[in-house]
Formats: C-alpha cells, sequence, structure tokens
C-alpha cells in the first residue's frame, strides 16, 4: 500500500507541479478546469448521482460554466470567489451542525449546486493566484500552506491530540492538530514574509491571513468527509493508486484556494 | 421655471421607476398566491383608490416619493383561518425569496428596455476627436495630438465621447499604464499610447476623467454671439439681443465667445463699453455684469475669483454648428440592440458596484452621493436636453435603485433576501430578535446615507 502510494507521488507530483508553473494563461486554465472536472467527476457520485450518463451530462454541465465564465473575462474575477466565500459560510454552518441539519444539503440538488460554489471558485482562485508575479509564487504560496498544514496537523495531532475536532464528521482529528498546523502555516507565512515582502506590517497581514486560510483548509477536508460519510464510502475514486481520488487530494485546496486568492486580491497589502 | 421642471421631472421619474419596481413585486406575488392588499404609488394619505375584484386596493397617495405593497402577513396582523394560505409568511422560502427579488429584477429589465429603444431609435454622438491636449500632461507625454479620434481605452472599443467616459470611470483608482487606441487625422490605422496614470481620479468630486488626462474633447469654435437673453438681468438692461456679436470690450477686440465670458467674469460690478454688431452695423453699447456668488465647482477652478464673487450678464452662447463629420449615428437592428440593451445593464450595474465598492475603500469621495436634490437637477437637465438623454438617465437611475436595493441591509430587499438565504442554509427563519437588531442597524445604515446625500446635495447648490 505504502509502496503504491509513493510511486503514484513519483508521477503525480512531477506532473502536476510541470503543470501549474510551466503552463500560464489560457494552458493554464485549461489544465486547472482539468483538475476541477475530474473533481466535479467524483462530486457527481458524491452527489448521489449513479447513471453515468446523468454523471457525464453533470460534468459536461460545468465545464460549460467554466468555459462561459473564461469567455465573458470572469475566469480570473473576483465576484465568483466572493460566491465562493459566501458558500463556504454555509458550508461551514452545516459541517459544525453535523449530523443535525443534513436534511438542508443531503439532496441530490443541493449538493450539484454544491460543487458550483466550492469547484467553480476554486478555478477561478487558481487562475488568479497563477497570474500574481513573479510567476505565479502566491499560487505556490497557498500549495505549501495546504501542505504544510497537513504536515503540521498529522504530527501534532499524533502527539497531543485530545480535544476531539468534529468526531461526527472525522473522528481522526483533533483541535491540537488545527493548531499543529496553524503553527507550521505560520512558518511558511513567516518565510514568504521574509523573502517576498520584505518589510513589517504586510507580513502581519499574511500571517493573519495565513491563519484564517489554515482554518479553511480544515474545513475543505471537513466537508468532502461528512459528504462521503453521508454516502457510506471512503474515498471519492480510485483513480490515483494509493491516494484514493483527485478530491480526496485537493479538497483542502477547493477551500483554501479561493479564499486566499480573494484576500489576495482585495484584502492583502501585496 | 426652471424649479418647477425639476420638480416635475423629478416626480415622474422617481413615480416611474417606483411605480415599476413595486409592481415587480406585485405581480410575482399575485403570481404565488399571496394576497396583496394595497398597491400603492406614494406614501401617506391616499388621494384615489380602487377595489379591485382579487381584493387588492389600488391607491395613489400624497408624497409622490416612493411607494409600497403590503401584502397578507400573519407577522403584521392576524389572519382569519380560511386565508391563511394566501398569507406572504405561509409561502415557501423559494417563493418568498421571487417575492422580494422581483422589484429589483423589475427595476433591471426597466432599464433593458430603456436602453433597447435607445439602441433602436439610434442616437447621434459626436466623434471622440481631441480637441486640445494639456502640457506635461499623461496624453502629451504618451504623444497623443490634438486631431487624434480615440478609438479604444484598455482594449475596450469606444465611438463616442459617452464610451470614453464610460471606460475611464471604471478605472477609478488604477495605477500605472493606461493604454489608449487613437488614430490620426491623416493616418488611417489606429496606434496604442500609453499614458502613465497614478491613483487616477481618485479622492475627485465630480471626477473628470478627460481632464485628468489632459485632454479636452474637440469642439467648435465658438464665436462671441449672444443665444438666450434672461429677462431683468445686466445684458437685458442694456439692451441686448439675441444675434448679437460682440467685436471689443473697452476697446480690446474679443474673437471668441470663451474670451468674453473670461472678461464679464472678471469684471463684476464694473462699467464695460461693449462693441457690437448687429444688422451690419457696430454700435457701442454699456453694460454693468451683475455679481454672483460661484458655485463650489468655480470656485475651486478658480481660486482667484473667490472671494468678490464674478461678473454675470444673463446671456448665453449661440450655438455653434457642429460639422457633419464630427457626428456619427449610432443604431441596431431590433435584436441586436437586445444583447446591446442587456450587456449595456450588465455594464452599469458593475459600475454602480464597483463604485459603491471604492466609496466604501476610500477611492470615491463620499460627496459624489446623490440624494433627491441632485437627482431632481439631473432629471430636470436630461428632460431638457431631449427624449434620449431623458431615457439614458431614467435607465442608470433604474440600475442604481436595483442595485441599492439588493444591498444586504435589513429593511431593503436585499436584507430581507440575506435572511431567507440564512433560512435556506438552517432550515428554519431568523428568530425575530436578530431581525428586529439586524432592522435597528438597517435603518441606521440607510438613514445615515440619506442624509449624508442630502447634505452634500444641499452643499453642491452653493
Amino acid at each position: 500500500m505504502l509502496k503504491q502510494r509513493i510511486i503514484t507521488a513519483a508521477w503525480l507530483a512531477p506532473l502536476v507541479l510541470a503543470g501549474f508553473f510551466g503552463l500560464e494563461g489560457g494552458a493554464f486554465a485549461l489544465f486547472a478546469a482539468a483538475v476541477v472536472l475530474l473533481g466535479g467527476w467524483e462530486w457527481t457520485n458524491l452527489a448521489g448521482l449513479s447513471s453515468l450518463r446523468h454523471r457525464g451530462l453533470a460534468v459536461a454541465a460545468l465545464a460549460l460554466v467554466l468555459l462561459a465564465l473564461w469567455l465573458t473575462g470572469a475566469g480570473t474575477a473576483v465576484w465568483p470567489l466572493v460566491v465562493g466565500a459566501l458558500g463556504w459560510m454555509a458550508n461551514g454552518y452545516w459541517v459544525s451542525r453535523y449530523p443535525a441539519d443534513s436534511t438542508r444539503w443531503d439532496t441530490t440538488p443541493v449538493q450539484l449546486c454544491m460543487a458550483l460554489w466550492v469547484l467553480v471558485p476554486c478555478w477561478v482562485g487558481f487562475n488568479a493566484l497563477r497570474e500574481s508575479e513573479p510567476g505565479g509564487i502566491w499560487l505556490l504560496f497557498v500549495l505549501l500552506v495546504v501542505w504544510a498544514a497537513d504536515i503540521g496537523a498529522y504530527f501534532a495531532g499524533r502527539a497531543f491530540g485530545r480535544r476531539k475536532l468534529a468526531p461526527g464528521v472525522s473522528p481522526g482529528k483533533s483541535w491540537e492538530g488545527v493548531f499543529g498546523g496553524m503553527a507550521a502555516t505560520a512558518l511558511v507565512a513567516l518565510g514568504f514574509g521574509v523573502w517576498q515582502l520584505a518589510a513589517m506590517a504586510p507580513t502581519i497581514a499574511l500571517l493573519m491571513a495565513t491563519a484564517g486560510v489554515t482554518l479553511v483548509s480544515v474545513l475543505g477536508d471537513l466537508l468532502e468527509s461528512m459528504l462521503k460519510r453521508q454516502r457510506g464510502i471512503k474515498d471519492a475514486s480510485a483513480i490515483l493508486p494509493g491516494h484514493g481520488g483527485v478530491l480526496d487530494r485537493i479538497d483542502s485546496l477547493t477551500a483554501a484556494v479561493p479564499i486566499f486568492a480573494l484576500l489576495y486580491l482585495q484584502v492583502l497589502p501585496i | 421655471m426652471d424649479l418647477i421642471q425639476n420638480v416635475l421631472a423629478v416626480i415622474v421619474v422617481l413615480g416611474l421607476l417606483v411605480t415599476f419596481h413595486e409592481f415587480g413585486h406585485f405581480w410575482v406575488a399575485r403570481r404565488c398566491g399571496v394576497k396583496v392588499l394595497r398597491f400603492s404609488v406614494g406614501f401617506g394619505k391616499p388621494l384615489w383608490s380602487r377595489v379591485d375584484r382579487y381584493g387588492t386596493e389600488f391607491a395613489v397617495a400624497a408624497i409622490p416619493l416612493g411607494g409600497y405593497v403590503k401584502m397578507l402577513d400573519e407577522r403584521e396582523a392576524p389572519v382569519p383561518s380560511e386565508e391563511q394560505h394566501r398569507a406572504f409568511n405561509r409561502k415557501s422560502v423559494g417563493q418568498r425569496m421571487a417575492v422580494v427579488a422581483a422589484g429589483p429584477a423589475a427595476n433591471f429589465l426597466l432599464a433593458v428596455v430603456a436602453y433597447w429603444a435607445l439602441f433602436v431609435m439610434g442616437t447621434s454622438v459626436v466623434v471622440p476627436q481631441v480637441g486640445t491636449v494639456a502640457p506635461d500632461s499623461p496624453a502629451d507625454e504618451a504623444g497623443l495630438h490634438p486631431g487624434d479620434e480615440l478609438t479604444g481605452i484598455q482594449g475596450e472599443a469606444v465611438r463616442s465621447w459617452e464610451d470614453v467616459n464610460l471606460a475611464l470611470v471604471s478605472l477609478i483608482g488604477h495605477d500605472g499604464e493606461l493604454v489608449i487606441r487613437a488614430r490620426s487625422e491623416d493616418a488611417g490605422q489606429a496606434r496604442r499610447y500609453t499614458l502613465p496614470v497614478e491613483r487616477y481620479l481618485v479622492q475627485q468630486d465630480p471626477p473628470r476623467p478627460l481632464k485628468s488626462l489632459g485632454i479636452t474633447p474637440w469642439q467648435p469654435a465658438l464665436p462671441p454671439v449672444l443665444g438666450q437673453i434672461v429677462d431683468g438681468e445686466a445684458a437685458s438692461q442694456a439692451g441686448l439681443r439675441a444675434g448679437d456679436r460682440i467685436v471689443g470690450v473697452n476697446g480690446e477686440p474679443i474673437e471668441d465667445w470663451m474670451a468674453f465670458v473670461r472678461r464679464i467674469r472678471q469684471s463684476p460690478g464694473e462699467t464695460l463699453t461693449l462693441g457690437v454688431k448687429r444688422d451690419g452695423d457696430v454700435r457701442s453699447v454699456k453694460l454693468t455684469p451683475g455679481r454672483q456668488r460661484p458655485d463650489s465647482d468655480t470656485r475651486r477652478r478658480e481660486a482667484g475669483s473667490a472671494d468678490g464673487g464674478i461678473g454675470y450678464i444673463g446671456a448665453g452662447v449661440a450655438s455653434a454648428e457642429w460639422p457633419d463629420e464630427m457626428r456619427r449615428s449610432i443604431r441596431f437592428g431590433p435584436l441586436a440592440s437586445v444583447g446591446k440593451a442587456v450587456s449595456r445593464t450588465a455594464e452599469m450595474t458593475r459600475l454602480t458596484l464597483d463604485s459603491i465598492r471604492k466609496m466604501l475603500t476610500g477611492l470615491i469621495s463620499p460627496s459624489n452621493l446623490s440624494g433627491p436634490v441632485t437627482i431632481a437637477r439631473i432629471s430636470g437637465d436630461s428632460a431638457r436636453a431631449g427624449l434620449d438623454a431623458f431615457v439614458g438617465f431614467l435607465a442608470y437611475l433604474s440600475i442604481s435603485l436595483g442595485v441599492l436595493n439588493l444591498l444586504p441591509i435589513p429593511v431593503l430587499d436585499g436584507g430581507h433576501l440575506l435572511y431567507q438565504v440564512v433560512e435556506l442554509v438552517r432550515g428554519r427563519p431568523v428568530s425575530e430578535r436578530a431581525q428586529g437588531v439586524g432592522l435597528r442597524i438597517g435603518l441606521a445604515v440607510v438613514g445615515t446615507l440619506m442624509i449624508m446625500a442630502l447634505y452634500f446635495d444641499v452643499m453642491r447648490l452653493w
């Protein structure tokens, strides 16, 4: 199992990095769209669509939405990110109350809409951050933040984990893990502040934004766990041997990328 | 006369917009099976009313600024059990959202229809040709010349000065390069000019998009010929008439209208000897300009003339002829106009939202806020300027009304929608207590905005 995991990572990581930082403009948007549409394919299963025809139609509709946004110039616009931020407020509310109130979202139409406000803003966020100077540096930043949050949470959770974060959704997660993740991402932010910003005030702003984005990335993880739990499945698909599905890999990113992109474009003095 | 026209214009404009907005609510409420108790145009005591067969009272009320639709609702008054299924609060969230959203939607629809009519009728516009370029201005540094015709701003095609202004205003706060495409008079090909700007138009009131770049539009030369003469003012007392050509003031020759205006403005209360040409002979006329307090705009423009006031004679210039090659007619087919109207509405909506955001972040001075007084003045001006200016202003105001009503502030439609979205997420309505708190905050916000708008309105009059 571990061997399979490493073999997959060995071809996946270079492919993803080459796609993310080797491409730009329309080619990058197309690559990001491919990732998001794969996630969308898995999402249709989580949402309770079973026939391949229905799932294909839903993914085609999602592709059309992305295309329409791109053609109207909204592929890097702020408003889809705002929609995403509002959507994540609803997601956060439902995750925090799970399993109460699950009747509000546990229907196929609502979960398909949820895919719209999760996956579409994520794609827009990718595009917007890829345009950051120099060379999509802040896209690299948000990727590192999400990985640091995972790693920090893993070790801190193993060492100190006592108070459960969301026992109903994901019993393995603890508040201590979240704090460990925040400590790790703060180091990443500090590093980028010294390296890229080299000034006190923007670095402090970046640290605060990073703390928020870290919490949001945990929420992204929890939302997917909640959907899978409700549907009674463990992995979103088996497309990445040893890792599960694309959604299992990008669940934290679906929340962290649009929120950080919104902060980057509208709030942070960078 | 102007005052009466302004008041009439504002009653017509706001009356139309509000009636249409309320009609949106009314129509969808009926479709959703909600009983509408009253549809009132205007607030206060009904002057006229009539009840239709569904029991809805249609009323025209005394205060013409606004209107409302009153629906059957158990939260406002007890409802007998046989009518409960027709109460607003008993309807599903989706239906209630539709009823609330219908008002702003009606405003956007009205704007689309108005723009459509404008595009189909066709408008005559002035070709955006540069008149003068101020030395050392961004336009000068980029190499623009008088006589160049502007064809694009930041990649957006422009065909008239309205297009140019619209494109420029949406760039408020822009830093760095502003790309203008322009065609010089002799060359056929448009060239690309890069104008350096810094914090473009930030905190200007009102914003002067062209002047900030150092560009003035081309205008036909204005000869110093009098047009309209106001009764009882200095010019009419001196016996001047429409059609008189001014040839000199105190012996100095006068070549164009602006030179004459400058001379008059500098001389409040001073008796001037004019050389006036009428029916071929030149005669001499003594004229003593009155003294006028300059409005705040002029005061800022002409710092020197502030204290003593400026000279004023109560005469306007005879309109100059625009040569045909400087006009172009923009007209579209009925079908193409639909697309144009929708995208113009979307563009204006975006611009309005953008202005609100820029006002909140301090890029636009809040003194640009307009209240009823400014609306009245502009409605009056545009009503006098002709039907198409008036319809364009109506569309613009309709969009503003739609956008403002969608702001997520309790009391406004957007506030209701916000509560309804929360209800969708939670599965139960927002508690009455939270709604009450929100209502008070909303009233405070809206009240403050209204007072600010009125304050700036009144300040603009001086």
